[in-house]
């Protein structure tokens, strides 16, 4: 028997807050606020530590920020895979075939050998996303594993290191901003406009300054705000995805054998000094330190003028009838609607059918931070 | 309840079966969607498609596959349904058969620009 936690590492939005008492119907600042840039739920966590939140989660701190930081993307990512080479396991690559799988491989290629050490979890849509590169450099060079049903759902075993593309929402901006003609415009008009009574649109411009000040650049830019917003507060939601799909992880393996690749420091450091490097003009430009490395190793000038950002493992979802009955599946518990720090799985019906066993993950409702109404 | 199921169809292009559930109460005919000409059930509400892993799993591996996609709620209200002892009819929502309802979003209520300008005269950008 796992000792329950006192964290949670994972929520379900809307059945975890079967956990509030039935009159409560309030939202938190940070939801409103990660709201703005198009995601509306899964965990968020105040790592500037200004606000608590609906529940008590894992938060991962921030780094602390020197007055200096020099390290390229590209020498970040061939340490962070030599680092991970280092471990001497067997090294399984969730790959999509998008522009943050397909980076991650690279960096293992540029410096393995022997190929033997990799295995890819991939699906047919992995292919699709980038055939050039896999009849190169996949097809039939390396142990590639294609199965729709568990591209999500793999669970690496003591001696092998599952290897995820998390993060990179985080680190260069979620995807919304890409889009926007008008990322580079002011952000408060842009927030603002999410609001219908103007005295609740003052109170949240008036209680979220302590937060804004912690921003370690003057955040401008619907751009700016994004990522901020993301990087401060939703970085630890993207710990967990691997976790969710499964329910029989234990907390041996999944903090030994599961990497989030970008999850280090350096490149939130990096992310912090090179704000300027993350987007040009174009949708396309978006991530192009990454892709220009891709085609440093690939040659493929299609891929890196014109591939175009997309969250390409949601495709890999749609395609798979497991993943794409996911309500079904949280409803019918199949799949975990919360996860606390000890990784105790709980579903709806354990929700549902003890609400004082889980009232302890709740922060308090009259903290100063809450909406009274949804906005 | 009790959940039955059968493979109903192999396509071997997408390394997909489809799977037919029922249950000891709801049966294929409760779920029929589809007939052809001779009134043999083509289709259920029940049918699911599965694409599955390769290799292809076998025995216990398969069934849990299998139990994983089965619609068990939809199938727990048709049981309802069919349950003579439930309340099944919606009466209480017969009077709101064919009544229109007119709601605002709140899109249509969002802040003004010059409501805007004036929070935002409150808040100069920071220094």
């Amino acid at each position: 028997m796992i000792a329950p936690g006192d964290s949670i590492i994972y929520h379900h939005t809307n059945i975890a807050n079967k956990i509030l008492p039935g009159s409560v119907k309030k939202a938190n600042i940070i939801e409103v606020m990660m709201a703005t840039t198009g995601v509306y739920t899964g965990q968020v966590s105040d790592r500037t530590n200004t606000f608590l939140g609906r529940y008590k989660t894992v938060k991962s701190p921030i780094p602390t920020i020197p007055t200096l930081f020099t390290k390229t993307f590209d020498e970040i990512s061939l340490a962070r895979a030599q680092q991970i080479i280092d471990l001497d396991k067997e090294i399984v690559v969730a790959y999509s075939g998008g522009i943050d799988s397909t980076f991650i491989l690279v960096q293992f290629l540029k410096l393995l050998n022997n190929t033997n050490r990799i295995k890819l979890i991939m699906n047919k849509n992995s292919i699709i996303e980038n055939p050039n590169f896999y009849d190169r450099f996949i097809k039939d060079k390396i142990n590639a594993v294609i199965s729709n049903n568990f591209h999500a759902r793999y669970i690496p075993t003591s001696d092998q290191v599952l290897i995820t593309g998390e993060q990179i929402p985080q680190l260069f901006g979620q995807s919304l901003s890409v889009f926007m003609s008008n990322r580079n415009d002011d952000w408060r008009p842009f927030v603002l406009k999410n609001f219908t009574d103007p005295a609740k649109a003052k109170w949240f411009m008036e209680t979220i300054q302590p937060w804004l000040n912690k921003a370690p650049f003057e955040i401008n830019s619907i751009y700016d705000w994004i990522w901020w917003v993301s990087f401060s507060i939703r970085w630890d939601n993207s710990r967990c995805r691997t976790l969710k799909y499964n329910s029989s992880y234990d907390k041996n393996i999944f903090e030994n054998n599961v990497f989030n690749f970008f999850r280090t420091d350096d490149y939130q450091l990096w992310s912090i000094f090179n704000h300027d490097k993350k987007i040009k003009s174009t949708p396309e430009s978006f991530k192009y330190i990454m892709k220009d490395n891709i085609f440093e190793f690939d040659g493929n000038t299609e891929y890196r003028d014109h591939k175009l950002t997309r969250w390409s493992n949601a495709e890999a979802l749609d395609l798979d009838p497991v993943l794409s009955e996911m309500h079904l599946l949280y409803k019918n518990d199949r799949l975990p609607a919360l996860i606390d720090n000890n990784i105790n799985y709980y579903y709806k019906s354990d929700i549902l059918n003890n609400t004082s066993q889980f009232t302890k993950f709740l922060n308090p409702t009259d903290n100063g931070e809450w909406f009274d109404s949804d906005q | 309840m009790n959940i039955k199921y059968k493979i109903i169809e192999v396509w071997p292009d997408d390394h997909q079966i489809v799977v037919r559930y029922t249950t000891d109460i709801v049966t294929e005919e409760d779920v029929a969607t589809h007939r052809d000409e001779d009134g043999n059930i083509t289709r259920c509400r029940t049918d699911v498609p599965i694409v599955l892993p390769v290799p292809t799993p076998t025995g216990n591996e398969l069934e849990r596959i299998i139990m994983t996609n089965a619609p068990i709620d939809f199938l727990k209200t048709k049981e309802s349904v069919l349950d003579e002892n439930t309340d099944t009819s919606l009466a209480s929502l017969q009077s709101l058969l064919n009544v229109t309802n007119t709601r605002s979003l709140n899109a249509d209520a969002k802040l003004t620009d010059e409501q805007i300008a004036e929070i935002l005269s409150q808040f100069p950008k920071q220094q």
